[in-house]
């Protein structure tokens, strides 16, 4: 395209209704040539309007700004690759796995032994309460007694309680036989 | 960094801070702070991406698509000073003042058409990859986003000569 071009195709450049090929070369040709750079410049039109929005004043740090920052922007992404590379994935969620699998594991084992030795705990209380508590136990106080008790303890744990009870029966005879040695 | 590959980067930068600069400015309102910030984060990380051996015109769109986004993302109120960012004589500014009110009154999108095609005179090839959409859709939104702002400013615009 030639400056004799750029007249003819003026109005259609400002329209924007030139084909792109066209549209290139005018703005190659331009660009080059000062003289129909500010010739296009000084037709007023809404085109030209915005083409002037361009002539923005830069700072005069940016570029060095750019290069620093590129610099900066280099070793974070070099960090960031280091961290994401593929083998260090795999370790960190071999790593994972076997901290959540201890720990759902530690919980398991927490869980199973949970009622056997409350089981147990709540056995060696009731004969304490049973000893210690009942000072002259007649049949019917002591049976009342551990019936609550079971009740209580049936509704605390949810579980079945006929091991304590037997334990806890077998231990009221005790007591009983030998308040009746000492008696006798 | 190697030499050469700094000589190559400093010449980038020099061709296109102007046009991407211009870009962002106009399109977050004229917040000259900010379009410094975006512009600087922009260029590194379009440099950052791609090699130093690709078309420069590859590398434009991508400086251009971040400067972009990150525009986008920025919360900014337009300035009333934004005409004095412009490297131009005082009797030029009088009617960029209402392309520029009408440009504000665009959305993002239709702005940032209005813009690559009128301030930058991008293709519309190259408009469609920077805004990820076809080219014809390229042509057709920035046609309506054309006649939208040229109803907004109405008739105030008349010819200098």
């Amino acid at each position: 395209m030639n400056c004799a071009d750029i007249k003819k195709k003026l109005q259609p450049f400002l329209d924007d209704l030139l084909a792109e090929d066209e549209f290139k070369a005018f703005r190659d040709h331009i660009n080059v040539c000062g003289k129909c750079g500010k010739y296009v410049r000084s037709i007023g039109s809404l085109s030209n309007q915005l083409w002037k929005l361009g002539k923005a004043r830069v700072p005069e740090d940016l570029s060095s700004t750019i290069m620093y920052k590129l610099d900066h922007h280099g070793q974070k992404a070099h960090l960031f690759k280091y961290i994401l590379s593929k083998k260090r994935i795999i370790a960190g969620f071999i790593l994972a796995s076997l901290i959540i699998a201890l720990f759902v594991g530690i919980n398991y084992l927490r869980a199973r032994q949970w009622p056997r030795r409350d089981d147990t705990s709540i056995v060696s209380i009731v004969r304490t309460e049973v000893i210690h508590k009942i000072e002259s136990p007649t049949e019917s106080e002591t049976r009342s007694f551990i019936k609550q008790l079971e009740t209580i303890v049936a509704n605390k744990l949810g579980i079945a309680v006929n091991g304590i009870t037997t334990n806890v029966e077998s231990e009221k005879e005790n007591i009983v036989d030998e308040e009746e040695r000492d008696r006798d | 960094m190697p030499k050469r590959n700094e000589r190559r980067l400093k010449l980038l930068i020099s061709r296109y801070q102007q046009r991407v600069f211009a870009l962002v400015l106009h399109l977050i309102g004229g917040d000259r702070d900010k379009t410094y910030d975006i512009c600087a984060s922009s260029f590194a990380e379009a440099m950052q991406a791609g090699s130093l051996l690709e078309q420069e015109e590859v590398f434009l769109t991508r400086v251009i698509r971040i400067a972009i986004k990150k525009s986008r993302a920025t919360k900014t109120m337009p300035t009333s000073n934004e005409l004095d960012f412009l490297d131009l004589p005082s009797s030029e500014k009088g009617p960029l003042h209402i392309v520029l009110k009408g440009l504000q009154a665009l959305d993002f999108d239709a702005k940032a058409l209005v813009l690559l095609r009128g301030q930058l005179n991008l293709l519309y090839r190259q408009i469609a990859t920077i805004m990820r959409v076809s080219e014809s859709d390229a042509r057709i939104k920035t046609a309506q986003a054309h006649a939208r702002l040229r109803k907004m400013i109405g008739d105030d615009l008349t010819p200098e000569n």
